[in-house]
Parts: C-alpha cells; sequence; structure tokens
C-alpha cells in the first residue's frame, strides 16, 4: 500500500515549487489532478530543459518530472463555467494546492474559506514567493530573487565581482518541499480530528532555512557576512572544490585529525604542523596561500581515487560528479537513483526520483506525465458525473479544453 | 503561546546532532512534536561548539552557541550514557513508548551501542527508525561521512551554476544539512501519517546526497532528456532575457534583476528611463533581447551603478519588474517582510537570554508554530523525562548520576567535531 492512498490532491499549477509539492504527494501515492489553463497551461510546460521533437506545452522536461504520475484538467477559470467545475473539483479534494498569486484563488471563488463549506476537512495550500500579507506580497518573484532576499547568493563568488546566482529551480524545490512538510503535518493533524486549514507559504522563508542560522548568529556576536572568493567560505577551510587529473574532488578537513590524514594521502606530511594551516582558523585566513600548496597536488590524480582513498581515511572527500557521471556510478546504481519518466511525445528518459527510501511504502518512481488537458474528459465524467453532451457544451464555451483522450 | 499543534501525541526520540537532524526534529517540535533529544555528557551535541577547557566549561560556552540555540528549540534535552548497558536500557524504554527515532549518528555507531532498528522493533514493533547519513544506509558507499559540504560535492551541484568552462561552483558551506533535513522530516511525517492510519512502522533511509539532487534535478533532467547537461549562463538565465547581479552605488551592494516576462521589460526600461530601449521593437520577445543581451546588461549597469540598491528595487517592483538587493544574511533580522509577517520570534533562554528565532516558513490560518520552549541546557529535562515518563524515583536518578550514565555537565575529552556519517 502507498503511505497517501486514497488521499485526494487538486493542484492549481503556477510553477515548480507548487508542481513539487504535487509531485511528492503523487510520489507517495497521492491521487493528483493538476488544473491547468487552457493553451497556455502550466508555466513549468515552458521552463527548459526541452525535449527535441515536441512543441510547446509538450516539450518541457521539467514538466515531465514534475508532473509523473498526475492527471491534467485543462480549465479556464477566467470563464463562469470553468470556475464552477474547479469549486467542484476542489471541493472533493482533501487537498488544494494552488498558486496562483495572493488573492487570486478567492477572486476566483476558490478560497478556503468557500470550499471549506463543502468540505470541512480541506487543507489548502498557497504557496507564493512572498506569501500572502506584508510589504512584499504583490511583488514579482523569481528563484533568483528569493535567493537574493534570503541572504542565499551574497557569499559565492569573487570577493570583488558580482554575487553568482545558482543555475536551476533550487528556490522553487525548496519551497515545494517545505509546502509538503507543512501539508503532511495538517494531514495528520486531520487523523486527530483537526478542521482543515489554509496554509500560507512563502518561498522566500522557506529560502531562509538556509541562511537563518547566520542571522541568529548576527544577534549574538555581531557577526557579518562576507563574500570570501570562489568556493571559500568562512569559517573554516579547506571546504573546497580542487580540479583533480580528471574531474574534481570535493575536500573538507576541518577537525585536526582530518587535516592530518589529509596531508598524509596528498603527500605533504609537513603542511600538517606547519604553523600557518595547523588550525582550521588560520587555513580559513589564509586560504588562497594554503591553495599554492594544494591545488597542485590534488591535480596528481584522479578525483575518484581521492575520494575513496579520503573516505578511507575518515575525511570526507567527495566525488563532485557531473550529472552524465550519476549514472555510472556504482553507487547511485545500486540505490536506483534515476528512475524513468515517460511523457507522450517526448518518449522516455532518467532523472533523479525522489529519493526517500520508506521500506513498507516505497514511493513510486518516475512515471508518465499528462499532455495539456489529457484527462480533462476522463476526470470530468468519472469525478464529476458529467456526461458527453455536458463537456462538450463546456468546450464549445471555452470553459474546458479537452486534450487527446477525448472519445 | 497557542498555534497549530497538529502533531500533539506523537513522541518522537531524538539522536541527531548537527544542523540536518535536529533541523528536522525542529520542524516535528514546532507542530507540536514531543521530542525528545539524547545527548550524553561526554558526548554532548556538537553543535554546542565548545572548547573543552576548564574556562569554557566554567562559563558555560556549550549553552551559548546560536546555531544549536535555534535549531533545537521546543524540544526536551536528556542526558544518557548509551554505551552503559543501564544506559542502553534506558534508552529501549523511552523507545517502547515512542512512535519513532530518528538519528544522524556515524554509520554503524546505531548497531555498535545495540540500537539498531532490529534491535528497536523488538521493544517496539511498529517503531519508525529514520536514519539520514551522507549516502545513504544502503549502498558501496553507505560508510562514508560527509559535512553538508561533502553533500553539496557529492550531489554535483556545484556543476550547474557558475560560467560554462569555469569552475563547479560552491554555493555555501553546508546547504547540504538544511536540505537533508528537510528530505528527512518530510519522509518522516510520510511514514507518521501511515502509522496512524495503519499501526505499522517501518525503516526509512534518507541519503542527504539524493536530497541534494532534488535541487538540481534540471540537471538530471536535461541530461536524460538531451544527453547532455544543461549549459552553465552564469548570472544569465536560460528563459529569463535580461538577468543578473548589477552593482549599485553604495560598495558592495547588488540588486538582483529578472526579466521574466515581456512586459517587464518596458517597465524596466521606463524606471532606467529608457525609453529608447523600451520602445525597440527588436527587444519586445526575449529572444530579440538575447540578441543584444550584453548591450542592455552594460544599460542596466551604468544606471544601476548610480543608484542606492533598496531604493532600485523598490522602484522596479513597483513598476512591476522583479528585483531583489543580494542581502546579507545578517541582514534578514531587520527586513521589513520578515518583520511584518512575524517570521522571526524572540525566546529567551538561560545563559543566553532572550534572542532571535527563525520561525516556521507556513502559517496555518495565519499562525505559526509556537515557540514555548527555549532549546534545553544539557541534561535540562532528566527528572521530567526519566522520572516522569520512565517513572525513575529520586534515588534511581541519584544512582544513574554517581554512574555516570545521566548528568548535566559535559564531561572530558570533548570529541572532535563529527562527521555525519
Amino acid at each position: 500500500m502507498s503511505a497517501l492512498e486514497g488521499v485526494k490532491v487538486v493542484e492549481f499549477a503556477g510553477g515548480v515549487a507548487v508542481g513539487y509539492c504535487g509531485a511528492l504527494l503523487a510520489a507517495c501515492g497521492a491521487e493528483v489532478i493538476k488544473v491547468e489553463a487552457p493553451g497556455h497551461g502550466d508555466a513549468v510546460r515552458h521552463l527548459p530543459p526541452f525535449g527535441e521533437g515536441a512543441a510547446a506545452p509538450e516539450a518541457s522536461g521539467m514538466h515531465a518530472f514534475l508532473s509523473a504520475g498526475k492527471t491534467s484538467v485543462a480549465i479556464n477559470l477566467a470563464a463562469e463555467g470553468g470556475r464552477g467545475l474547479a469549486q467542484r473539483l476542489a471541493g472533493g479534494a482533501d487537498i488544494v494546492l494552488e498558486a496562483l498569486g495572493p488573492g487570486q484563488a478567492d477572486a476566483a471563488g476558490l478560497g478556503h474559506g468557500r470550499l471549506k463549506e463543502q468540505a470541512p476537512g480541506l487543507i489548502m495550500v498557497a504557496l507564493s514567493w512572498f506569501g500572502d500579507d506584508g510589504p512584499r506580497r504583490d511583488w514579482a518573484g523569481s528563484d533568483a530573487i528569493a535567493q537574493a532576499l534570503a541572504g542565499f547568493i551574497y557569499p559565492i563568488g569573487q570577493k570583488d565581482g558580482p554575487p553568482i546566482i545558482p543555475g536551476g529551480y533550487a528556490a522553487q524545490i525548496t519551497g515545494g518541499l517545505t509546502a509538503f512538510i507543512a501539508t503532511m503535518s495538517a494531514l495528520i493533524g486531520n487523523l486527530s480530528g483537526d478542521d482543515g486549514v489554509l496554509i500560507d507559504l512563502s518561498i522566500l522563508e522557506a529560502q531562509t532555512t538556509y541562511t537563518e542560522t547566520a542571522g541568529v548568529r548576527h544577534a549574538y556576536d555581531g557577526g557579518v557576512s562576507v563574500r570570501k572568493g570562489i568556493n571559500k567560505f568562512t569559517p573554516t577551510y579547506p571546504q573546497t572544490i580542487y580540479p583533480a587529473a580528471d574531474g574534481w574532488i570535493g575536500v573538507t578537513a576541518l577537525t585536526p585529525a582530518q587535516w592530518h590524514a589529509c596531508c598524509e594521502l596528498i603527500g605533504a606530511p609537513e603542511l600538517a604542523d606547519d604553523p600557518r594551516f595547523s588550525t582550521s582558523a588560520g587555513r580559513n585566513q589564509r586560504a588562497d596561500e594554503l591553495d599554492t600548496y594544494l591545488v597542485p597536488l590534488f591535480a596528481k590524480r584522479p578525483a575518484l581515487e581521492w575520494f575513496h582513498e579520503g573516505q578511507a581515511r575518515r575525511v570526507p572527500f567527495a566525488l563532485v560528479p557531473t550529472m552524465a557521471d550519476l549514472a555510472d556510478l556504482d553507487h547511485f546504481q545500486a540505490r536506483e537513483v534515476l528512475a524513468k519518466y515517460e511523457h507522450p511525445d517526448l518518449g522516455t528518459f532518467p532523472a533523479a526520483a525522489i529519493p526517500w527510501k520508506l521500506a513498507a511504502t516505497p514511493l513510486r518512481r518516475g512515471g508518465m506525465a499528462p499532455r495539456l488537458g489529457q484527462h480533462t474528459h476522463a476526470v470530468l465524467s468519472r469525478t464529476l458525473g458529467l456526461d458527453d453532451d455536458q463537456i462538450a457544451a463546456l468546450s464549445a464555451a471555452g470553459a474546458i479544453a479537452l486534450g487527446g483522450d477525448r472519445p | 503561546m497557542t498555534g497549530p499543534q497538529p502533531l500533539r501525541g506523537i513522541r518522537i526520540i531524538d539522536l541527531t546532532m548537527g544542523w540536518s537532524g535536529p533541523l528536522a526534529t525542529r520542524h516535528l517540535a514546532d507542530m507540536g512534536a514531543e521530542v525528545i533529544k539524547i545527548e550524553s555528557c561526554g558526548y554532548p551535541d556538537w553543535w554546542r561548539g565548545w572548547e573543552n577547557t576548564p574556562e569554557a566549561l566554567a562559563s558555560r560556552e556549550h549553552e551559548k552557541s546560536p546555531a544549536f540555540n535555534q535549531v533545537n528549540r521546543n524540544k526536551l534535552g536528556i542526558t544518557i550514557d548509551l554505551t552503559q548497558a543501564d544506559g542502553r536500557a534506558l534508552a529501549l524504554k523511552l523507545v517502547a513508548g515512542a512512535d519513532a527515532v530518528i538519528e544522524n549518528q556515524a554509520t554503524g555507531v546505531m548497531a555498535k551501542l545495540g540500537l539498531s532498528y532490529d534491535e528497536l522493533r523488538v521493544v517496539n514493533p511498529s517503531i519508525i527508525m529514520l536514519s539520514l547519513p551522507a549516502f545513504g544506509v544502503e549502498g558501496p558507499w553507505s560508510g562514508y561521512r560527509g559535512y553538508g559540504s561533502t553533500v553539496e560535492h557529492g550531489a554535483g551541484l556545484p556543476h550547474l551554476s557558475g560560467d560554462e568552462g569555469g569552475p563547479p561552483i560552491q554555493t555555501h558551506i553546508a546547504y547540504g544539512d538544511a536540505c537533508g533535513g528537510l528530505n528527512a522530516v518530510a519522509a518522516l511525517l510520510v511514514g507518521l501519517f501511515h502509522r496512524k492510519r495503519t499501526g505499522q512502522g517501518q525503516r526509512i533511509d534518507i541519503s542527504q546526497v539524493e536530497g541534494m539532487l532534488q535541487l538540481g534535478v534540471h540537471g538530471t533532467i536535461a541530461q536524460g532528456l538531451t544527453g547532455s547537461p544543461p549549459t552553465r549562463t552564469g548570472n544569465r538565465h536560460p528563459t529569463f532575457v535580461p538577468h543578473g547581479c548589477f552593482a549599485c552605488a553604495e560598495a558592495d551592494t547588488w540588486l538582483v534583476i529578472a526579466v521574466t516576462d515581456d512586459e517587464m521589460w518596458p517597465a524596466l526600461c521606463a524606471v532606467m528611463d529608457r525609453a529608447d530601449l523600451g520602445e525597440n521593437p527588436h527587444l519586445e520577445k526575449a529572444a530579440g533581447r538575447r540578441a543584444a543581451e550584453s548591450a542592455l546588461e552594460k544599460a542596466i549597469a551604468a544606471w544601476a551603478r548610480g543608484m542606492d540598491a533598496h531604493e532600485a528595487m523598490q522602484a522596479l517592483q513597483d513598476a512591476g519588474v522583479a528585483a531583489g538587493v543580494a542581502q546579507r544574511p545578517t541582514d534578514l533580522l531587520h527586513d521589513p517582510a520578515y518583520v511584518s509577517r512575524g517570521f522571526w520570534q524572540e525566546l529567551d533562554r538561560a545563559v543566553v537570554g532572550p534572542k532571535p528565532h527563525p520561525t516556521t516558513a507556513w502559517r496555518f490560518n495565519g499562525e505559526r508554530g509556537p515557540l514555548h520552549r527555549p532549546s534545553p541546557l544539557l541534561g535540562e529535562h532528566n527528572q521530567q523525562i526519566l522520572g516522569g515518563i520512565l517513572g525513575l524515583g529520586e534515588d534511581e536518578l541519584a544512582e544513574l548520576e554517581a554512574a555516570g550514565i545521566i548528568g548535566t555537565v559535559p564531561i572530558a575529552p570533548k570529541r572532535p567535531g563529527k562527521a555525519k556519517s
């Protein structure tokens, strides 16, 4: 049995964060119906990476990953008839996820207060960049903006250069994961008899998980954050990445035991007791100077050798695998880190599956993602009991769009 | 203080230390679970970060760590020397009455202590046990150790940031810890839900590296779908044009601007007073702007250089353009958006006094998880838990203290900072 078997989720699509929260619920066995706008669909359908030979809105690998195992219903929330359908679908759910923007769910008649009249236990999760109140409520956001404001990017990069913006969708993935934590907490509360709740989740605040300790520290000792250099951070060193003979090796050596073992391994035992570098603070202060010794030494051998030999000496080295390496490394193969994702127009491809291993309730790995509106007919007919004529009328009125499965 | 308590009645035995595991159990405690954190006097949580000197002990340095104090609030703290048979027996009695055990000890430590999953099941057949080593419980590298940096390295994430041809870019000193903690609490909640519905416990294996890999999932998708990793674009974005981090007037102040749709472009140009660019038909669409990206970046840089970063951000956001100052982490305590939403709350604690805490990133019907208890002093709740839950009397507690099984004062030698697995 899946952990979330029988749990019904309606996801009002809008971006990676809400899509990821829905993806986690789906992987745990919930039934997730994704409601998308006809024509354009979920914003994630327009995000790279794209597959070849498919056109928008079906070309996005992000969509294929995030929507695996979900059904897609295309409903126009701006149309009267569409709104009524959305209300009925949402009212039949245990969990509604939405990222329509602060205030937009209420405006579309999908506010928690209204839906709760039909479904007292309904858990509704509103994801937004900045939360549903406060001075930035209506501001525009993105992964980079959330990371900037959360204090995440300031410490990355050259001392004198601009902070470096990380690639990808990490702030939204973190937001979706954090929304899932809140959602599961509420779902457990429901088992104890709690009423449904409205959960307001700020992606900015979720991203702050990574930086909040620095803020708290400031209140204790007044310390401020610095940007120290590429792959260099306070308060200790080395905790960095060096080029190996092939590829890159992540080197962390903090404790005296780790530092000594590291120096032995790289053939520079004299560095271990060199007073300039014998303490973690000293290595941090003289990181550039230390690199003049370490960079040529780490260049001598392949990364995988450094990795295994470092770990054998209990020094937390790590191979820094490329995306291509991941598929070939025995450890990741043994743990089946990659799973098959599918989409009717993109075919099958491997990607990193939701990684939690629950022995009694294993997660679904990979799966098929829908075309836009692929399940409009099936869901309206099966879930809401509409007949073919009613569905055709709604389609003709522009309230819905029918995808590939219409009869 | 009131607030959402959806996890009330759930008891967690917490054998985690550092950042990752304690962050996971902080979320549980914030949502009302009873989290009993077990340390020992000979092996306190290394995030207490104290030096083993008489002076440090006298001034109770182990109670002054901001990192420890902010991540262990709302929990109960006890000390048990698990290496002694009587200590192990106490722990098993607690496990017998618990819903879940979570641990991030070095691989093999739980087995060595006689506290493996199979041994826990003997005293509590429906227990959930979650472990979160760097590389996971199973697999050829499962014994390998890692800090948060190791986790970020090991997930390959640095290959997804920075310039094409440049070095991989590490983004944080210990990002992997917090991400591992989030994955752990998420998975544990799934297990707790299942247990509450069915009574069935289980073993949960979380690899922090694999949790981190999800943050760069676009990388594995690109590789799998196209046969190549994503193109590294520095501070540019594969879809949004322009997109970058620009220097403002005051030294080392920076503004990130992201033109996430075509409407934002003329709005940005209006704020910059560059109607020539805003009205240029070649720049209406992202593809046109991409062709001229370097020149557009120069125009933005020239404008930003004369601006106060916060004023520029406000002006751009007022015009509907996504913009954000690259704040220092230390700026967040006074940031009006965090403050107005009640993100930071103060909690008074012995030894350090009132200090700010981050709350949950979510609100239930407008309410945050309440802060009701500061992080425990070492062994603070020995009497409450061992007396109250296990029913030990004063004499028995005194015997345990005399035997060095419980206590409230750290004892030498402090172990060096431990890697998490």
